[in-house]
């Protein structure tokens, strides 16, 4: 990045291009690049193509772990993998997440506001600052869903003339107009102002960023709370290595220095997803360290011990769900306590389609959940934006998409299920085979080619009855069909000892 | 196990009764071999000695057995390690005929308990799993556990040649 060095030109928008390079040799303002640039002086750009650029300069502090900006970009490449991002943090590390389609999203179509959604406040600035002359015009134009017939039914149920003035409108007539909006039944707005994500790039985005085995999402129908349309997504991923695994020596080094957790504990705890107290009294206990120590002031060989130990230490069985939160296209970060869509996963039996839960928990295994809210107008708990407020209708949607998902899954499990009780009746089976084929070879006084003869023919009936146990997850045909059989659509299953790129997932073809 | 060939005639004291035995344990192998051959599981149809096939019959004012029968299966998880079994004291009364010896139930558990190659299963555990398996066969074939050369007491000891004394 170009760095300015005699401190000319700060806060200035500079354009781009032969322009650009005028205006920076008009105003004097001397810079110097960061990258190797072979001739200084002419610094030939090339100009691109199309994109736009925004720059901000803002003071912070830079934080890694949960919350950070880290963290930040990694969700949105998940909810939005038409991106590509190149991100290169103040320690100059680069890290790229490129996109997993060229297929941009929907262009949500511009509506009108729909009259259930309308305040009080609202309605009587409306009439102020309407066009339209009569009472009639005013509620036909500046809705949606109202026509002429619908505005006469309001009009009559307040009491007020169609022919009426809007601007005449006093505090009590848009009190009562405002009462009979509400009363006045008005069907529901259109659904394509909102741009949802859609299952199928749900599926690459999940897959793309997140390790796991098994994918399913599911969206939602398009619903209307007090007048503003929303849709609700969900996705799940299951089976990867949990968040202690993944990390590097480097980056534990740096995260440890970094932070400023006042124990080695509480260090494991904020700065990675997913780790309980249990698991990080786990890592700690493999490591042989205290619980309590200062994690600033660890030594070389201790980083290093608690690394292996991380590695070494499988959380999943403790590991709790992760839950991704998005509005419209957008991660949420903080107070996930707080949010409709935890207390929905939360509320969720997660015990029926699979997972360990305990009462009120999120459940336990490695899983990860993400769920959109794509509307018009998010309900926000606080001016904050970081939780969505519990709507009823919001809910209710919420709890459907996630029982959608977790049926799959569901699903899966029970499929992964018999696959290991069909292999176990088969191992069974060809114990006592053996012993049998040797008993009648006995009997038949049978030389070993016979016998072993017999054997075969045995262990092939053997093999048809437990056929179920030669269901491997790698012939991407068969599974094709199957997939789409037993898990319905929109569901990725990734076999972990395929080549990349090989995944057979039941995606419409559309 | 010596490689014989497939003939009884080098064994000319045989009894009929012996012979009678042999081919009808035989029969059974016979049924394992053609399931196999067809691509079935083999299975044994034993006749049940329960309350429920018993009948008291008029005529000749006895209790006496009916004709059910209950079938055990190889390829059924909970009756697979029964069955080995009774083909396996098939197999070892086959032996004791052939060779002409007799020997105690317990003798035969001796006999036929083993480690099944590859685990560490035991193909009986204790006698008493052995002796009702025991009783099947000798159910199945219609034979007495003598004609098995089989006898249930302990004392005397154990595996004398068959002869005929005077």
């Amino acid at each position: 990045m170009p760095e300015i060095v005699n401190g000319k030109g700060d806060g200035e928008d500079i354009p781009a291009g032969e322009k650009g390079q005028k205006y920076i040799t008009d105003h004097g303002i001397e810079w110097v690049s960061q990258y190797p640039i072979p001739d200084q002086q002419s610094h030939s750009h090339h100009a691109v193509r199309s994109g736009t650029r925004v720059t901000i300069e803002l003071e912070g502090r830079y934080q890694r772990g949960r919350g950070s900006v880290d963290e930040y970009l990694e969700q949105t490449a998940i909810a939005n993998p038409h991106v590509t991002i190149h991100y290169v943090d103040p320690d100059g590390s680069e890290t790229t997440y490129s996109r997993s389609t060229t297929k941009l999203p929907p262009e949500p179509v511009e509506i009108k506001p729909h009259p259930y959604g309308i305040e009080l406040g609202q309605l009587v600035t409306m009439l102020k600052d309407t066009p339209g002359s009569s009472m009639a015009q005013f509620l036909t134009t500046s809705f949606s869903r109202v026509s002429s017939g619908v505005a006469q039914k309001i009009c009559e149920t307040a009491k007020i003339s169609t022919r009426g003035n809007p601007k005449k409108i006093g505090p009590q007539e848009a009190d009562s107009l405002y009462k009979a909006i509400q009363e006045t039944k008005i069907s529901a707005p259109a659904t394509d102002c909102i741009s949802p994500i859609g299952e199928s790039l749900i599926l690459k985005g999940l897959h793309h960023q997140l390790p796991g085995e098994f994918f399913c999402a599911a969206t939602r129908p398009p619903a209307v709370y007090r007048g503003n349309p929303f849709l609700i997504e969900v996705g799940l991923a299951y089976d990867g290595a949990s968040s202690t695994q993944k990390v590097t020596l480097d980056a534990l080094t740096d995260l440890l220095s970094e932070s400023d957790a006042r124990s080695l504990k509480q260090f494991l705890l904020t700065t990675f997803d997913g780790v309980g107290a249990t698991g990080a009294d786990k890592i700690l206990s493999q490591a042989r360290m205290g619980t309590r120590q200062s994690p600033s002031k660890l030594k070389k060989e201790e980083v290093d011990q608690l690394f292996a130990a991380m590695k070494n230490v499988n959380l999943s069985e403790n590991q709790s769900m992760q839950v991704l939160r998005y509005a419209n296209r957008v991660p949420l970060q903080f107070q996930p306590a707080a949010c409709a869509v935890t207390q929905s996963v939360t509320g969720t039996n997660w015990r029926a389609y699979g997972l360990a839960q305990s009462r009120g928990q999120l459940p336990v295994g490695p899983v990860t959940v993400m769920v959109h809210v794509a509307s018009v107008w998010v309900p926000f708990t606080s001016e904050s934006k970081e939780a969505i407020a519990s709507y009823p209708e919001i809910v209710k949607e919420l709890r459907l998409g996630l029982q959608a998902v977790g049926r799959k899954l569901a699903a899966y499990l029970n499929r992964r299920k018999r696959v290991r009780q069909e292999g176990e009746r088969r191992e069974i089976f060809l114990r006592y085979l053996g012993e049998v084929a040797h008993a009648v070879a006995t009997i038949k006084d049978y030389g070993d080619r016979p016998r072993r003869d017999l054997y075969g023919r045995l262990v092939d009936v053997a093999k048809r009855k437990t056929a179920v146990a030669d269901t491997q997850l790698n012939d991407e045909g068969k599974q094709r069909e199957n997939a789409v059989e037993e898990f319905g659509e929109n569901v990725l299953i990734v076999n972990p000892e395929e080549t990349p790129g090989e995944t057979a997932s039941s995606e419409p073809t559309a | 196990m010596a490689k014989k060939a497939k003939s009884t005639s080098d064994k000319p004291n045989r009894s009929t009764k012996d012979r009678k035995t042999l081919s009808s344990i035989r029969d059974l192998a016979d049924t394992v071999i053609q399931s196999a051959e067809r691509g079935r599981a083999p299975y044994v149809d034993i006749p049940s000695r329960s309350l429920s096939n018993v009948r008291f019959n008029q005529s000749k004012r006895i209790i006496e057995m009916g004709g059910g029968t209950n079938r055990r299966e190889l390829f059924n998880l909970a009756q697979a390690r029964s069955y080995m079994q009774t083909l396996l004291v098939a197999s070892g009364c086959k032996q004791l005929i052939d060779q002409g010896k007799t020997t105690s139930i317990r003798g035969l558990f001796y006999l036929l308990k083993h480690t099944i190659e590859g685990t560490s299963e035991e193909t009986f555990d204790t006698q008493d799993e052995c002796d009702p398996v025991i009783e099947d066969i000798e159910v199945s074939l219609d034979s007495m556990r003598e004609e098995l050369h089989l006898y249930a007491k302990n004392a005397g000891g154990d595996g004398w040649p068959d002869h005929t004394g005077r």
